[in-house]
């Protein structure tokens, strides 16, 4: 049994969702957590989530980045409900940026991977429906591609230029400003 | 749990076999069989995708989402990289998503320097820097020299990444990307014989997506303005002519009009002395009276209204350095009613103030073309974001602009709102 020391024992008790990787490891998880894979929402919105959840497409490893990621962010989600009601209090204002910068500072620590990882998380994040989490890892990606040359991106990703030279020639006539 | 059932919550659960951000060789699919089925890699023997231990192999949507967080100049430089990218980035639906986007991010600002020339008013360029919003430094994203000359132009008008330039005095009018440097020079309108200034609004008709440029003219007026004649057209991009649209009823003045997407709002004149708002529907291509600020004043040159974050602002002086900024929604549901928002107190008696911009509980005036300032509207505090002229370092391929010579001449600037996208302007 994980995440027993939540403290609001009615909620922890209330809803456990078991997800299943590829590699048959089973995890338990709150329906916070999980309901932040829009995917498995519909599935409990459903009732199709008795004897666990099966994710054929994530290994074991993913998945615990994933379910740590989630966890963070449905406490923020959380916390913001329940300050929305008194916003325009200063009080809470710097109770909320407090927080966001600690979820930004989780967020970059967690992205600390190497790139087959990053990918893998894109994947599953793509899979699983978790929208924060794949807008992250697909600007992690962007950002550490965008000052490269097109060559340096076939070479990174092993792209093969498939454009004959008068293609190419005449797209970079276009775009010759960009290059500068 | 079935099997049905999983490829019903997992629509994209077959991605393991599918292609790539790397399109490598064997492995490029078309587009149009990716973004319906992503199974195109589908019957490849492992063994042959072993020797390409570095291609990682992402659905055609990721990609996308990839390409998406990416800045234009990326997205440009990387057409060239295969076809796959290519047809990605110049897809409609790739140019949808991206101003989708823009439309939802926090927008930033662009400068352009109005260089007054002292003997006939025209630059022989148009120059549009990049700013942030803050510090002291703005880069140069686009420049087009202009041997016919550019003449001295008012506040340009934004609209998901299309900025319309318009002279204040002739009728030139040119629309410019300045993302994708796209740039195109609108043919002459109908002959406009007001004393004042170029009357052009430019908004987006919400419904098709067309861009369109409105400019009423005057054919004649009266001194008392009890006879005139006054016109509009509209140019929509893509076309290649003005088009004639029913008259406004009453007789626009030379304040500039507020453009929000979908509508245009302008201040018209009853009489000498009373004035009325006409709201110009950018679908239906036709005027009806708008609910006018209580205090609209027709002669005042000082005033002016503005489109803030989505809603309409009217800034009027009181006295000296005091001025008001009212505001009103147009959501379509309510009677629109104008509220005395703030009053705030300027550093000096400005002869221009035009609020051009607002995120973040700030708004953003520019102050005499000259100076950025801005207003926080929790603290009620004004403070000075950048002097355009004396401290604003303009980054340019060949160094560092430095227009502002002591004791010389002070350039003057024009600060819009902006955020970049694709839009084509030919392409529509």
């Amino acid at each position: 049994m994980a995440s027993a020391g939540s403290g609001d024992e009615k909620a922890a008790a209330a809803a456990m969702i078991t997800l299943i990787s590829s590699d048959n490891e089973k995890f338990e998880v709150t329906e916070a957590t999980a309901t932040l894979s829009q995917t498995i929402r519909h599935m409990i919105e459903d009732g199709c989530t008795d004897g666990g959840v099966p994710l054929p497409n994530v290994t074991s490893k993913i998945l615990a980045r994933v379910i740590e990621y989630c966890k963070k962010h449905a406490t923020a989600a959380a916390g913001e409900e329940g300050s929305s009601s008194s916003f325009s209090d200063a009080a809470f204002l710097e109770v909320d940026r407090a927080f966001l910068e600690e979820l930004e500072e989780f967020d970059d620590a967690f992205l600390e991977v190497d790139r087959a990882t990053l990918f893998d998380l894109i994947l599953a994040a793509n899979y699983l429906d978790i929208k924060g989490l794949l807008n992250l890892t697909c600007q992690k990606v962007a950002d550490s591609v965008k000052g490269k040359t097109p060559e340096q991106i076939r070479e990174m990703y092993n792209i093969v230029n498939d454009l004959t030279p008068e293609e190419e020639a005449e797209i970079r006539r276009e775009t010759q400003w960009a290059f500068e | 749990m079935n099997q049905t059932s999983s490829s019903r919550y997992f629509p994209n659960a077959g991605y393991q076999s599918q292609t790539l951000l790397a399109c490598c060789g064997e492995g490029r699919v078309k587009r149009d069989s990716t973004m319906q089925g992503l199974h195109a890699q589908g019957g490849e023997p492992a063994a042959k995708r072993q020797h390409k231990a570095e291609a990682i192999d992402i659905p055609y949507d990721v990609l996308e989402q990839v390409l998406l967080c990416l800045p234009v100049k990326s997205l440009m430089r990387f057409k060239s990289v295969c076809k796959l990218w290519h047809d990605a980035i110049s897809s409609a639906h790739f140019e949808r998503c991206q101003l989708q986007l823009s439309r939802a991010c926090q927008p930033s600002m662009l400068i352009l320097p109005l260089r007054m020339m002292p003997d006939d008013l025209r630059m022989d360029k148009i120059r549009f820097f990049a700013y942030p919003g803050y510090g002291t430094v703005a880069e140069l994203m686009h420049e087009k020299l202009w041997s016919a000359g550019v003449d001295g132009f008012m506040q340009p008008i934004h609209c998901d990444g299309l900025v319309v330039v318009s002279a204040a005095h002739s009728s030139q009018i040119f629309v410019c990307n300045p993302a994708t440097k796209e740039l195109v020079i609108l043919p002459a309108g109908s002959p406009d014989n007001s004393i004042g200034i170029q009357k052009i609004g430019f908004g987006v008709d919400l419904s098709t997506g067309k861009y369109k440029v409105v400019r009423c003219f005057w054919r004649f007026c009266n001194e008392d303005m009890s006879d005139y004649s006054i016109g509009c057209e509209i140019f929509t991009l893509g076309s290649r002519a003005w088009k004639q649209v029913a008259d406004p009823p009453y007789l626009i003045q030379n304040m500039m009009p507020l453009c929000l997407p979908g509508a245009i709002y302008w201040s018209a004149a009853i009489t000498l002395t009373t004035q009325v708002m006409l709201r110009f529907d950018l679908h239906k291509e036709e005027f009806t009276t708008f609910p006018s600020p209580p205090c609209m004043e027709l002669t005042d040159r000082c005033t002016s209204l503005t489109n803030l974050a989505g809603n309409l602002w009217y800034t009027r002086y009181t006295c000296g350095q005091t001025v008001q900024l009212w505001m009103t929604k147009d959501d379509g549901v309510l009677l629109p009613k104008w509220l005395l928002h703030c009053t705030i107190v300027l550093p000096w008696p400005t002869w221009s103030m035009i609020p051009f911009s607002s995120y973040e509980g700030g708004i953003y005036l520019c102050l005499d073309l000259s100076h950025i300032y801005r207003y926080d509207t929790k603290r009620g505090a004004l403070e000075q974001v950048v002097n355009l002229n004396q401290e604003m370092a303009y980054l340019h391929p060949y160094g560092t602009l430095n227009p502002y010579i002591p004791g010389g001449s002070d350039w003057l600037y024009c600060a819009v709102e902006y955020s970049e996208t694709m839009v084509s302007i030919r392409g529509h």
